[in-house]
């Protein structure tokens, strides 16, 4: 379990992350969204020990962070923003290099970094140096350079910026296979890949949590009033009428062929669904529209 | 981790090319070095220049004394023995290119410590003549060195005077040759101020060692040149080890890892540390086995002087934040370390031991000419370990921070600020004084570097003392200033408490300064130490904290800024003019 408690970071004066409480149950795959300079990469930097917190404490496992720094980040794979990979070495050494230190006994390292290479689709490429690697073969490298050491806990960074729709892909499906027994903290720009990938999501802006919850519990919470445009065969005055007087439903817009009504769940429309419908959608916001207007009506 | 940051550094293409290149520079200089040593021992380097390989023929007065001995043990030196005007007759026609002339009684006079006067007489047309003078004129100068320690051995008379005559007679034009002569006459004698002494001495002993040493302390001062190589390039390495971690951002998974935070630093400079011990011993061990290096011991000064300029290099490498900015850096740590390590040992070659003494360097060459005690030894050891370890423990300390992987990075007064900001006794905040009091240490190197700086330049334009000793007053005066400077940053001070910044600075710089004058004292004249620096404490010391104090009150009250600069600045200056006149 990973407990962030009252955990606040400042660079010189500027605060780049404010009083960050969250726990995170082991087995999870947590989401952290938000906008550029967040705060997503300090708050994941703090988490693998590599910068200290000005105040607060992290505590995983029951272990202060600052106290056993190194027992902790034995456990912690960690995925940096950018791969900042050594171009010198091949990509074996450089998985070997990094087995090393990170304490994988030299007899299994060997063994570890073929598992790996080929989880990533990167067998073929043992040999070549780390400078002839694509931005996606770097990431993928990283990304098995992360987890050399079969870590409890794995840190990931952003890790489909910058790649291309089928790449991404591929990397989605990849942290899925991963999901079954590890904690996974993830950070991301898109909501819809948090979505996708995690079971909480924390929302992060200018440094805040503004929310930290299941996905489901997000909806709830944040997407109060769904909408729905229907069409119906005849549209009799008899039922606008009867939609018009319910509490539960609100008929945003009229028009000769479609309705557009606001209701707080679905099965609230069921006798409207009884009629003929000639066209239906959900209009419903997404967690990403969600996730602009919370963030978006602050920074303006 | 040192292993693997060897095994990285020797897949790295540009280390490989550095360790080229200085491996094939040192390759060449073997022979060279040996031609050169072997010119230096045979007489002089400027023959090698100009002269070529015939031998010089010169004219001596006489023919019995020590002098003349070790003249013509130079194999450079055909001798004759020639009265002094048949010898200017020659030297005018060109048959020999210098003459000697030494008092009758030259031997005498030197064995009782009693002055006597060198005439060295030479054609400046002449450019074998011009080579010869400056060989002999070396040899006359080392002569009289000797001469002068033997004297203070016998003696153990302090602070002797010494006056070198050691200009190179350049001539300008058509001259007449006799009036070229009498000019020399005029400018180039050697004068040895000796006193009647009744007293036997031990003299010949000083004078064989001068010989021997002579030769030899040149020889291991060129071993230094070649030596220094791989040291300064490995220093370069290290913070190219420490900065390519910044500008690739590859230091973010080093901080990562598992190991704490301190190893990372300390393993990049273990692994400089033992590639270059590994060069250094594979250098020292190869010139020891082709014989130009007389006593593979040398390893250890050279060590420590490796240790020395890593630990300088590591903590420029963590405190800049890319290439550009520790370029700058290096390049002025590296010219004054190597104004610092040659100028003492240069001093050391010149006879200056007890200052030079400080140098690793120069325990390099006392070793190589077979003459230093341990006592000698923990001297120059010393002093560079002690520094270096506190500069590793500082690089270390600042590489704990985050700040410095990843910005912004403090200023040295923010750092200050951080160790001492929240100091209180009872509740009274005495963080100012402090702060004020450690810049007061620092405001010792900022001085020292620019005194020097401008000293010279100073000389060169104006050959006034006075400029001189007002400019170091003033420049004293702005270097403790810094420590109230900053300390006024931060806490907003009342006319007293500035005084009490300005005091405190005054105080630290004094404190320091007292300590590293008395370590030179405590070299020279042991016996006067304790005097000296409690002499010191009180004089300069009182001065240091009144000047300063006054200006702290410039400092809180801007109103008073200026005049309070220049009144602590006249009370400096003041007490300077009377150190000065008391010396004289
Ligand atoms: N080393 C630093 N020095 C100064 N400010 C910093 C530093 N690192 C981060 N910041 C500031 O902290 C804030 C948070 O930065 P952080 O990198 O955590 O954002 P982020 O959410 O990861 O952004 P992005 O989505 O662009 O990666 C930003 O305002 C940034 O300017
Ligand atoms: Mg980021």
């Amino acid at each position: 379990m990973i407990e962030f408690l009252g955990v606040s970071k400042s660079f010189g004066n500027h605060k780049a992350l404010e009083d960050a409480n969250i726990t995170i149950e082991d087995g999870t795959t947590i989401g952290i969204v938000g906008p550029n300079g967040a705060g997503k990469t300090t708050l994941i930097r703090l988490l693998c020990g590599i910068l200290k917190p000005t105040e607060g404490q992290i505590v995983i496992d029951g272990k202060d962070l600052e106290k056993y720094p190194t027992d902790i980040k034995k456990i912690i794979g960690y995925l940096p923003e950018e791969p900042n990979l050594y171009e010198r070495p091949k990509a074996g050494e450089l998985l070997e290099y990094f087995g090393l230190l990170y304490g994988v006994p030299r007899g299994k390292v060997h063994e570890r970094i073929d598992e790996l290479l080929a989880l990533v689709g990167l067998s073929d490429r043992k040999d070549w140096r780390v400078s002839s690697f694509s931005k996606g073969m770097r990431q993928r490298l990283a990304i098995s350079r992360a987890l050399i050491h079969d870590p409890k806990i794995i840190v990931l960074d952003e890790p489909t910026m910058g790649l291309d729709p089928l790449t991404s892909r591929r990397i989605r499906d990849f942290i899925k296979t991963l999901k079954k027994d590890k904690t996974i903290i993830l950070c991301s720009h898109y909501m819809n890949e948090a979505e996708q990938l995690c079971d909480k999501i924390a929302i992060i802006d200018k440094g805040k949590i503004r929310a930290y919850d299941t996905v489901e519990n997000l909806k709830k919470i944040y997407i109060k009033e769904k909408m729905f445009k229907v069409g119906l065969k005849n549209m009799k005055s008899e039922i606008l009428d009867r939609i018009s007087c319910d509490e539960k439903l609100k008929i945003l817009e009229r028009r000769e062929n479609y309705i557009i009504i606001k209701a707080e769940d679905y099965k609230d429309l069921s006798y409207i669904l009884k009629e003929e419908v000639i066209y239906f959608e959900d209009l419903t916001p997404s967690l990403e529209e969600v996730f602009i207007e919370l963030v978006g009506s602050k920074n303006d | 981790m040192v292993k693997w940051e060897i095994s990285r550094l020797f897949k790295n293409r540009k280390f490989k090319i550095a360790f080229t290149l200085q491996l094939l520079v040192i390759l060449l200089i073997i022979p060279l070095f040996g031609s050169y040593v072997r010119s230096l021992e045979e007489g002089g380097f400027f023959n090698l220049t100009i002269g070529g390989k015939g031998y010089i023929p010169i004219g001596v007065s006489s023919e019995e004394n020590s002098l003349v001995d070790i003249i013509s043990e130079n194999d450079r030196f055909d001798i004759l023995f020639l009265e002094r005007e048949r010898g200017l007759e020659l030297l005018r026609s060109g048959r020999i290119s210098a003459l000697l002339i030494l008092e009758e009684d030259f031997e005498i006079k030197i064995r009782s410590y009693r002055s006597s006067t060198v005439w060295i007489y030479i054609d400046e047309e002449n450019p074998k003549s011009v080579s010869a003078y400056s060989e002999l004129n070396t040899i006359v100068s080392g002569f009289k060195d000797g001469v002068i320690e033997a004297r203070i051995r016998d003696l153990s008379i302090e602070d002797p005077e010494i006056e070198l005559f050691t200009e190179l007679p350049i001539g300008n034009g058509q001259e007449a040759i006799d009036q070229d002569m009498r000019q020399v006459e005029e400018e180039a004698p050697v004068e040895e101020e000796l006193e009647v002494v009744e007293r036997p001495s031990s003299i010949q002993d000083q004078i064989e060692r001068t010989r021997e040493t002579f030769e030899d302390e040149r020889g291991g001062y060129i071993v230094l040149l070649v030596l220094l190589l791989p040291l300064f390039l490995s220093g370069g390495m290290l913070i190219d080890l420490l900065i390519s971690e910044k500008e690739r951002r590859t230091g973010e998974m080093l901080l990562a890892l598992p190991t704490e935070r301190q190893k990372i630093y300390y393993s990049k400079f273990i692994s400089i540390g033992t590639i270059i011990f590994s060069q250094l011993l594979f250098w020292v061990l190869a010139l020891y086995y082709f014989g130009r290096v007389s006593n593979p011991l040398i390893i250890f000064p050279l060590m420590v002087t490796a240790i020395l300029l890593l630990s300088i290099t590591g903590l420029i490498g963590i405190y800049s934040k890319n290439y550009k900015d520790s370029s700058l850096i290096v390049t002025v740590t590296f010219i004054l370390l190597f104004i610092m390590l040659f100028g003492t040992s240069t001093l050391y070659v010149a006879g200056l031991k007890e200052i030079a003494a400080i140098s690793p360097l120069s325990l390099v060459i006392a070793i190589e000419s077979g003459t230093f005690s341990v006592r000698e030894a923990l001297v120059s050891i010393l002093p560079s370990l002690g520094f270096s370890l506190g500069l590793i423990y500082l690089s270390k300390t600042l590489y704990k921070k985050d700040e410095f992987y990843f910005g912004p990075r403090p200023s040295i007064s923010e750092l200050t600020y951080e160790f001492a900001g929240k100091l209180r006794l009872s509740g009274i905040l005495y963080s100012p004084y402090y702060i004020a009091f450690i810049f007061g240490f620092i405001a010792i190197f900022i001085s020292i570097i620019l005194e020097i700086f401008f000293g010279i330049i100073t000389l060169y334009f104006i050959e006034s003392v006075f400029v001189i000793l007002f400019l170091w007053a003033a420049i004293e005066e702005f270097s403790k200033s810094i420590g109230v400077f900053s300390a006024a940053k931060y806490f907003p001070l009342k006319w007293y408490e500035g005084m009490l910044s300005g005091m405190a600075s005054g105080f630290g710089f004094a404190l320091l300064e007292n300590i590293i004058f008395t370590v030179f004292t405590l070299n020279i004249f042991p016996e006067y130490a304790l005097r000296i620096f409690v002499m010191r404490t009180f004089l300069s010391g009182g001065v240091h904290i009144v000047s300063t104090g006054i200006i702290g009150i410039g400092i809180s009250e801007r109103r008073y800024l200026i005049p309070a600069f220049i009144l602590g600045i006249m009370i400096h200056f003041l007490y300077n003019i009377t150190v000065l006149r008391g010396v004289l």
